[in-house]
């Protein structure tokens, strides 16, 4: 390990005693969000706006219309692919260990059969794809997602997910053999393509938000608070469903 | 004097507001309820999204037949509607209810042979019973959709909706708190009224 993954190591071990320091609102919808940077985030929100809306939109309608829906979708079955790896470990760090098998077994069927995972033979066969992240995985430990944070151009995040990303960035398989052999720059491709792919995704959402609300940036940021809460929660247990938000308690704030 | 007699009044008042008997469905009756809103909202899906007034009418139907609208409109608000009169808080639900017709009615999308199955039905504490569900579509990921239902003693209604784990509920009080840390709710009916104007 060279001196910058060290340094990065340290931060990634410091960073979570800081948002448990910092954090102070559950993570569940419905509360008051924990957003102490609010002035600074609005102003990266506005900048990344820009940047949407004359670079990476454009790129993005130009991604979509090069590449049709069937192109795009196994596009994006091979980048979750090249994620699996990382998902198996953050699902079995997580105590969800029939989710790691699976994510294995997904690995190891798509990266054959299913031509390096272009092709999602795994679904067909009852194996559902498993996309886990150690934002994700913090969250589950109990640790809240502490204070909101808009990044440049990467967009809404929380010092939890941020945290998060670094420990991803650290340990993951695939991203490391491919720095080792030198493929840095195919490493680079995959996060951009991913990126574009999301940006497509969400263009209805984006689009829609902009258009049909007050304050485009506090939906953004619900929204984003929101989605994690629920993918922390799996979608499974109903204990830890989003519906924790209490509409009762809404009536009184 | 007279202000903080107002407040305490309307205090007490939104405390036997909230105390209002309510009753969990059950499940059952939940789900059958929660077929029949998808089957309307099949219905408004199938309207050509040129025939937009149509889809709004339909749209408008469904809301004011299966929501809680009163109780949506002041969870949104929360503590802005202390105080409010009864003309405000009429406006303001006009003004909403149009914002949520106009946004949905128009960002539904068509329908394009997309399967509505409801998953389960279980109740969330003594008050409210939630169905989850999704919406199947041959080329696109399932979209989950969970319903909140209530009891107020005026039959079942729905009370909020979380598309992908998102709730309405909070999401629009999200996007109101601006304009009401602005101005109030004068202002935030003043912002509504002139986003519907616009779209």
């Amino acid at each position: 390990m060279n001196t910058k993954k060290i340094s990065m190591a340290v931060i990634f071990l410091v960073l979570p005693v800081f948002f448990y320091g910092c954090a102070s609102s559950p993570d569940t919808a419905g509360k008051q969000e924990n957003d102490p940077f609010e002035s600074f985030n609005r102003q990266i929100y506005s900048f990344n706006e820009g940047a949407d809306e004359y670079v990476i939109g454009p790129i993005a309608q130009g991604y979509r219309y090069i590449f049709p829906d069937q192109v795009r979708d196994s596009i994006r079955n091979f980048l979750l692919n090249l994620k699996t790896p990382m998902s198996a470990i953050n699902a079995t760090l997580q105590g969800d260990f029939e989710r790691g098998v699976t994510a294995v077994g997904r690995f190891g069927i798509n990266s054959t059969i299913g031509l390096l995972g272009f092709f999602d033979v795994a679904n067909y066969i009852g194996l559902e794809p498993v996309d886990e992240d150690f934002g994700q995985t913090l969250g589950a430990w109990g640790i809240e997602p502490g204070p909101y944070l808009i990044l440049p151009i990467l967009g809404p995040t929380s010092t939890r997910d941020l945290g998060g990303k670094v420990g991803d960035w650290l340990v993951d398989p695939v991203g490391l053999y491919l720095i080792r052999e030198d493929y840095e720059d195919f490493l680079l491709a995959t996060k951009v393509t991913k990126a574009l792919d999301t940006r497509v995704e969400l263009d209805g959402v984006i689009e829609g938000t902009r258009e049909n609300s007050l304050d485009p940036y506090a939906i953004m940021r619900t929204m984003y608070l929101q989605r994690r809460a629920r993918l922390i929660a799996n979608e499974e247990s109903e204990e830890t469903s989003i519906y924790d938000i209490d509409i009762d308690v809404m009536l009184l704030e | 004097m007279i202000r903080i007699l107002k407040i305490i009044i309307m205090s007490i008042a939104l405390v036997f507001y909230i105390l209002k008997p309510s009753f969990a469905i059950e499940e059952t009756e939940a789900v059958k309820y929660i077929e029949n809103v998808g089957q309307q909202a099949i219905n408004i899906l199938k309207t050509p999204i040129e025939n937009l007034e149509k889809r709004e009418l339909l749209f408008e139907k469904m809301l004011d037949n299966n929501f809680d609208k009163k109780l949506i409109h002041r969870a949104v608000l929360g503590k802005a509607a202390r105080g409010a009169s009864k003309g405000q808080l009429v406006r303001f639900g006009k003004a909403f209810d149009k914002h949520i017709v106009k946004v949905y009615a128009s960002q539904l999308g068509v329908y394009s042979n997309q399967l509505f199955i409801i998953d389960k039905a279980y109740k969330k504490g003594k008050k409210d019973t939630i169905v989850s569900s999704h919406i199947e579509h041959e080329t696109a990921p399932p979209l989950r959709i969970d319903w909140r239902l209530r009891d107020r003693g005026e039959g079942t209604k729905i009370i909020d909706i979380a598309i992908e784990g998102v709730s309405l509920l909070a999401t629009k009080r999200a996007d109101f708190g601006a304009s009401i840390k602005k101005g109030g709710l004068h202002a935030l009916i003043i912002d509504l009224e002139n986003k519907n104007a616009q779209n």
